[in-house]
């Protein structure tokens, strides 16, 4: 059996990383229940893999996004006919919950960070979470599995992708005012 | 917006986030956490039923056919056993992939691993499934016999010929009527399950799946 102290250790470093489970759960699922069972999946996960984690070979951060991505990945494989029908923002679905504010030219962005990460595949939205909090190349390409370039290459990659809807976007908006 | 300035964005929402966080505690507590192991356990407990039941099942019809004299009856559980065989060493298959997944591996070796396991679980199933459409009546025949009751001489052989011309006669005939009202099925989990198990769909997206984890690795 494991120890007491094992599980003050693991909740300990849990609460102190809360965060990272929040936020990959906001990335991958769309509805509240859905969310409240992927975070609690992530949580048994982790309980179950803490054994492997050994702090000499990974941060628990490192460590915790490899439980977390991999469990959020899973779980959207198999909803992902859902995932691909429709994907509700986290933020618009939780603003209700905080008070609800008027939506100012920061939601509008952030309902376009939405818009972008909702065509992203599981493994792309792994890397531009990633990407968006700031973690280092060397700490992306060690969660996924990948070479540090090919995490340069798929970030470039994404930043033209965007570049290009984007353009494509104010073309359309353009015209449509131009022939109103 | 530039990727760069979604970073702003992101930054933005995390602050909201942050405060959402704090106040539903929901998220962060354990409070439904058994659910989630509950879940866990009974997708394995699920692999380990499954095989222990193909192993006896095995064991039954190794006996079976000891016991035998009359090749009427020896017959169709030899067709049988090949098929018990395959479902057991699927399952035990099955045990051993799952038993080496661990969650803390680089997510794209892991993903990789589990849409193994998946579309192994998946033939799996649809064998079963198509191979009990295809011979049901030697698993008939088995049964009855183990029951004392001979059915060849209480159904007669034409029965028996037409209902394994019937059963040969379903396969494409379920096939054909998965597709043609997968949409219908589609609203319930279980029923979206049963289609794509059936008629191939969900081994065709795991197929897709290990290509998309090939191509983000190599691009």
């Amino acid at each position: 059996m494991r120890g007491k102290l094992e599980r003050q250790h693991f909740e300990k470093l849990l609460r102190e990383h809360s965060g990272i489970v929040f936020k990959v759960v906001g990335m991958y699922a769309r509805e509240r229940e859905e969310r409240e069972d992927l975070a609690q999946e992530i949580h048994a996960q982790c309980w179950r893999s803490f054994a492997s984690f050994d702090e000499r070979r990974a941060k628990f951060s490192t460590w915790m996004y490899r439980v977390a991505l991999n469990v959020a990945i899973s779980h959207g494989r198999r909803r992902q006919r859902d995932l691909a029908s429709h994907f509700e923002p986290l933020e618009t679905h939780h603003l209700e919950t905080i008070g609800g504010e008027a939506p100012d030219e920061a939601d509008e962005r952030v309902a376009a960070l939405h818009a972008v990460i909702a065509q992203l595949d599981g493994l792309n939205r792994a890397l531009i979470l990633m990407y968006l909090e700031d973690r280092a190349y060397a700490e992306i390409a060690e969660v996924l599995g990948i070479s540090e370039t090919n995490v340069a290459t798929k970030i470039n990659r994404i930043k033209h992708t965007l570049r290009v809807r984007m353009l494509g976007a104010r073309a359309e908006a353009l015209d449509e005012t131009g022939s109103s | 917006m530039e990727l760069d300035e979604m970073k702003l964005a992101w930054q933005q929402m995390n602050r909201k986030l942050d405060a959402l966080q704090t106040m539903n505690a929901n998220l962060g507590a354990e409070r439904k956490a058994g659910r989630a192991r509950r879940t866990m356990l009974r997708a394995r407990a699920l692999i380990w039923s499954e095989t222990i039941i193909a192993g006896l099942t095995l064991l039954a019809l190794g006996g079976f056919i000891w016991d035998q004299t009359a090749m009427r009856f020896m017959v169709p559980a030899l067709i049988l056993y090949p098929v018990a065989i395959a479902v057991f060493a699927s399952g035990i298959r099955q045990l051993m992939l799952a038993s080496r997944i661990d969650f803390s591996e680089p997510v794209l070796e892991i993903q990789r691993q589990l849409e193994s396991l998946r579309g192994l679980r998946l033939r799996t199933t649809q064998m079963e499934f198509l191979w009990m459409l295809l011979l049901w009546v030697p698993v008939a025949i088995v049964i009855a016999r183990c029951v004392g009751v001979d059915l060849y001489a209480a159904m007669g052989a034409p029965w028996m010929a037409w209902n394994v011309a019937l059963g040969v006669a379903a396969v494409p005939c379920l096939l054909w009527l998965a597709r043609r009202f997968a949409p219908a099925f589609n609203r319930s989990s279980i029923g979206r399950t049963l289609i794509d198990q059936l008629t191939g769909q969900g081994l065709a997206a795991t197929r897709e799946q290990v290509a998309a984890i090939a191509r983000f690795e190599r691009e």
